[in-house]
């Protein structure tokens, strides 16, 4: 492990750093370069990035700072914007999550008035149809009416639930 | 744990303190200081990054990505240098992000950067480009980012791992590994620049 560091390669890599290479740095320290792997690998390999430093800032095409500053007070009072108006978004979003499950909660919960209502509205509709009450008769006859209803009006909330979802993703 | 007792001393320095580093010029808070500190910096950054990324368009968008994100940051400078080291430190994030993503790895792959060697008329310089490129194609990106944020931008080694996250105990061993493959790479041609060494 010793052999890879040198106590010099960071006064030769300030020399080459500062411009004072191999004039200004003294016969001493160009002697060692010499001799020394590692701070003749320190003066080719910093030789070369200066070189190419220089040569690359110069053929840099850059957008003027105006601009950036303008772009990054745009971006600032979007983010601003998004922030004040996040609580906003999420009760929007927990809203239209929990529509969906209070009507089935309420469903469930208050299944026997609705049931009662519903077998109301069954029998209100074959006072006014005739085919239709032919069709009651035969589901309810046959104890089909209330669960077709029932998975209607629970088909209808899924269906909202589900458009509520999408219409979240969608936003997102 | 102790609790320090607050005096009217205390907090009068507290304050002076505040205010001192309420007085340095960040370039995040206005237009004129940013203007200058982007005069000063931008074209060191643009050439980081085009040579450790070896895609000029790619340098392009990561600049202005680096000075956005720079801009919105809350992170307070104090002084320029610091800001400097801290606007570096996001295009080595970027940059970093942006190898991440899966892209064809490839080294026949990777962007020609068009930048200096294509300008230049002198055939000396040309060739020394063109070396320097297929020797920088040859390291790891990771070693190319060591390298010049030792040898062309001149930053030490705890430096460079605030700058690239890396642990600044490994930085040394990593940059000597570095080195070594690079000169490798640079001296089988026996290449020596004009007017130095």
């Amino acid at each position: 492990m010793k052999r890879c560091f040198c106590p010099l390669e960071g006064e030769i890599a300030a020399a080459l750093r500062e411009g004072r290479w191999p004039e200004g740095a003294g016969d001493s320290l160009r002697a060692h370069a010499r001799e020394c792997a590692t701070c003749g690998e320190v003066v080719i390999v910093a030789q070369f990035l200066g070189q190419a430093r220089v040569e690359t800032v110069r053929s840099a095409r850059l957008p003027s700072s105006g601009a950036l500053w303008w772009r990054a007070q745009l971006h600032r009072r979007c983010s601003d914007v998004e922030r004040a108006t996040q609580p906003i978004a999420l009760v929007e979003k927990l809203s239209l999550v929990c529509f969906p499950l209070v009507c089935i909660g309420l469903a469930v919960w208050q299944w026997k008035p609705i049931s009662s209502w519903l077998s109301w509205l069954a029998d209100a509709g074959r006072v006014h149809d005739l085919f239709a009450d032919s069709v009651q008769a035969s589901l309810s006859n046959s104890g089909l009416w209330m669960p077709i209803l029932f998975a209607a009006a629970l088909g209808t909330v899924a269906l909202f639930g589900v458009l509520a979802l999408y219409l979240l993703v969608e936003k997102d | 744990m102790k609790t320090k007792a607050v005096t009217w001393d205390t907090a009068v320095a507290g304050a002076a303190v505040r205010e001192e580093a309420a007085a340095v010029p960040t370039p995040q808070r206005n237009e004129e200081e940013f203007a200058g500190f982007y005069q000063r910096t931008a074209r060191p950054l643009w050439a980081y990054l085009a040579r450790v990324s070896g895609d000029a368009a790619l340098a392009d968008d990561l600049l202005q990505e680096s000075y956005l994100r720079l801009i919105n940051a809350t992170f307070v400078a104090d002084g320029e240098v610091s800001c400097r080291r801290y606007l570096f430190r996001i295009a080595s994030n970027l940059l970093r992000d942006h190898w991440r993503r899966p892209v064809p790895a490839s080294l026949d792959q990777l962007p020609d950067i068009a930048c200096a060697a294509g300008e230049s008329r002198d055939p000396e310089r040309i060739h020394l480009q063109s070396q320097l490129q297929r020797a920088f194609a040859r390291v790891k990106p990771r070693e190319r980012q060591l390298l010049w944020l030792a040898y062309a931008e001149g930053y030490t080694h705890r430096e460079i791992a605030e700058i690239t996250g890396l642990g600044a105990a490994g930085i040394r061993l990593l940059l000597f590994r570095a080195r070594r493959k690079m000169a490798r790479l640079l001296r089988p041609e026996g290449i020596v620049l004009r007017g130095k060494a």
